[in-house]
């Protein structure tokens, strides 16, 4: 039964996830004169300053690393993944806070809403993901490998839906959860081996990264962007695994307390 | 679906609301276990029927609890406790413009709002035009939605919401901000929607609409059935409620408790059958002293006194219901009081079909003091009129109230319905009759008579 509810979602709700995902990529930027391609754009800006950065400004001021050979690829590889997480977190708990007009009109089916943000937030980093991969094959490290790419990012959407939907939940609750995000996200980016040269980690900082989930996401994607092989493989069971257990457990306390919205809001 | 079937059938429902001062005693209370909270019954056990086909309207004072049972009905409320059984697909229509988007052009707002009532993509092209013909928008349809007015938003909201067929349509007062022609449109569009076995539930502050579209109608007040039944009766003891002494929940039950009591002891000879009011559970009146021929009438008060009879004589002194316009004719009703008054005040009203009064008189309003009586006396109150409304139905509510504070001791709601015939010559829809001579003289005629 709830298992129905969910496929519905993509079945006779398709037209109206699409609208509202078209309509969020549109309304974040509305009234602008570049409208819709800065959704698109401002991660590609972000990705060149990365790129940048631990090409040229990093490596030139510490030496290029132990074992490293491009540290910018890694880099990048690593920062897709969180970007997109990062940018459904920030906005995951006030999803239904924000369209409280549609949770109290009946015939509204709100489980919509967490899973158009998730689409929402992931479909702009699709950018970011050709520049990446432009920026692999133009290194020479680009390999078959890859084509791993879709299952990761099928695996990430799942995941993302999963997390929405615990968060939009709760954020109906709890308010304060946006802010509570916000600081997770900032410190969060530091607790994940984006960032760091791998073959110089201390052993403390890996031990740390086995334990946030988060790293297993991105070394799935360091592994198919950077690496060319599964160099991380409890990360290649974990990703499917963790996914679908999120998703489940997200839809389904989610379909739990959704009597409980409309006294909240 | 069969053909009569219930749509809406709720058994006891309550909705209490918890109020917490401040969000983090939500969080507090669950973990702690203690109460943080108050509470607020916005509805206590309400009992409703509603047949498929059926419209019914519902009135009631702000914060009398009609949103909330829209809510639970429509699903986007959890009752607190009670059975709620609703069949069908419902559309409701309960603030304007939900799921509409102010920076979005009208067109872009009809497919969004259309998607979310679930309608797909190629159902909403299909109907597009009828939507935008019948909203007479097609001049601004493709501007944004905020720039609309708010009779233009309630126009669009509503032919986008009416557009599918619901078994079950809920609306929400969004129809009294229209202009008349449109509420008149809607009218007929919700009329159409019943022939085709619709079930309406209609919230509206307006008796008017109440009476020319209901089937039914019934009052909340303070979370509870006030009454139901016929619409004009209803709209009617509405009007009643809002510009009557304000009576609250606790009031009610005072009046309930003085009526149980009243029952035990006083038993009159020539007391008649119980007033069959439908909702029996709430009604607040005691027995009847006269024969009251519409089941629908309402009677209460505090039975300290009692209408023994009352009536209308015509210009020969006889009872009447049909009294010719610019004749004489008398007010009276009989009252035994039960017990001592020093400030009673008793008076007449006489009412339109929509429940607007007329005119009205009292002791007071005549300028004598107020009266004073002693227990067990008879009262004989006359007035006598000059019938100058025009052609039409017409009621007389009467009773006598306390002057301080104006509690009621004993009020007949349309005790007296009449008719008054014999006006010619002027617009059928005159209210009152003034008696008109009529001519067209050559000239200036004015100048010249003075």
């Amino acid at each position: 039964m709830p298992l129905k509810g969910f496929i519905a979602i993509f079945g006779s709700r398709r037209e109206l996830l699409t609208e509202l995902v078209r309509r969020e990529l549109r309304d974040r930027h509305s009234g602008q004169i570049l409208g819709t391609v800065w959704a698109f754009g401002h991660p590609l800006v972000l990705m060149t300053v990365y790129t940048l950065l631990f090409a040229y400004v990093f490596p030139a001021r510490f030496g290029e690393g132990i074992g490293i050979q491009d540290y910018a690829g890694n880099v990048l590889s690593g920062i897709v993944c969180w970007l997109a997480f990062q940018d459904l977190l920030l906005k995951a708990p006030s999803v239904l806070v924000g369209h409280s007009n549609l949770v109290k009109q009946v015939v509204f089916p709100i489980e919509v809403l967490p899973v158009k943000t998730s689409i929402a937030s992931a479909l702009p980093y699709s950018m970011a993901i050709i520049f990446t991969v432009a920026y692999a094959l133009w290194r020479g490290h680009l390999s078959w490998f890859a084509l791993t790419l879709p299952l990761i990012m099928l695996c990430q959407l799942a995941a993302m839906m999963g997390a929405a939907f615990l968060l939009s939940a709760a954020g109906v609750f709890l308010r304060d959860l946006r802010d509570v995000v916000q600081v997770f996200c900032t410190i969060n980016l530091f607790a994940q081996p984006i960032l760091y040269n791998p073959f110089s980690t201390p052993k403390w900082m890996i031990s740390l990264f086995s334990i946030n989930p988060f790293s297993y996401f991105v070394w799935c994607w360091q592994d198919a962007l950077y690496h060319g092989g599964p160099a991380h493989q409890t990360a290649w069971i974990f990703l499917p695994l963790g996914s679908v257990t999120l998703l489940a457990v997200g839809w389904i306390a989610f379909s739990k307390i959704s009597h409980w919205f409309g006294d909240a809001l | 679906m069969t053909k009569a079937g219930i749509a809406i059938r709720a058994i006891g429902l309550c909705k209490v609301y918890h109020c917490y001062k401040h969000p983090v005693d939500a969080l507090l209370e669950l973990v702690m276990r203690r109460q943080r909270h108050d509470r607020f019954v916005a509805l206590d056990t309400v009992n409703l029927e509603v047949r498929q086909g059926e419209i019914v309207g519902i009135l009631g004072r702000n914060g009398a609890g009609k949103s909330t049972l829209l809510k639970l009905i429509a699903g986007t409320l959890e009752r607190s406790s009670g059975d709620l059984d609703v069949h069908g697909r419902i559309t409701a229509i309960l603030e304007l413009g939900t799921g509409f988007h102010m920076d979005y052009t009208g067109r872009e707002n009809i497919y969004m709002g259309g998607l979310c009532l679930g309608m797909s993509r190629r159902e909403i092209d299909e109907k597009l035009e009828d939507i935008i013909q019948f909203s007479e928008l097609s001049d601004f349809i493709d501007r944004p939605f905020k720039t609309y007015s708010t009779g233009m938003q309630a126009r669009l909201t509503f032919s986008t919401a009416t557009s599918i067929d619901p078994d079950i349509m809920i609306v929400d007062e969004a129809l009294s901000v229209g202009d008349a022609r449109f509420q008149l449109k809607c009218f007929n569009r919700l009329q159409q929607m019943r022939e085709r076995q619709t079930t309406i539930l209609l919230v509206s502050h307006d008796t008017n609409t109440i009476t020319s579209l209901c089937d039914r109608a019934m009052i909340l007040e303070s979370g509870r059935v006030y009454a139901e039944g016929n619409p004009k009766h209803i709209s009617v003891s509405y009007q009643n409620l809002l510009f009557g002494s304000s009576k609250t929940k606790k009031d009610m039950l005072i009046e309930r408790a003085r009526d149980l009591k009243n029952n035990g002891i006083d038993k009159d000879p020539d007391s008649n059958a119980e007033n069959a009011q439908p909702n029996k559970k709430n009604s607040k009146q005691p027995r009847n002293d006269k024969v009251i021929s519409s089941e629908t009438k309402l009677r209460y008060g505090s039975g300290e006194a009692r209408l023994l009879d009352w009536g209308l004589l015509n210009d020969q002194g006889n009872d009447c219901n049909v009294i010719a316009s610019g004749t004489a004719c008398r007010l009276y009703m009989i009252l035994r009081t039960m017990a001592d008054f020093d400030d009673l005040s008793v008076g007449f009203a006489i009412k339109d079909r929509r429940g607007s009064v007329l005119w009205g008189v009292t002791n007071i309003t005549q300028k004598y003091p107020p009266y004073q009586a002693r227990s067990g006396e008879t009262l004989t109150i006359v007035a006598d009129c000059m019938m100058w409304l025009a052609n039409g139905d017409y009621f007389v509510t009467l009773g006598a109230a306390h002057l301080n504070g104006g509690d009621k001791i004993d009020f007949v709601e349309d005790a007296i319905e009449f008719k008054i015939i014999g006006t010619s010559g002027i617009f059928t829809t005159s209210i009152v009759n003034l008696q008109t001579n009529f001519r067209i003289m050559d000239g200036n005629a004015i100048k010249i008579k003075k």
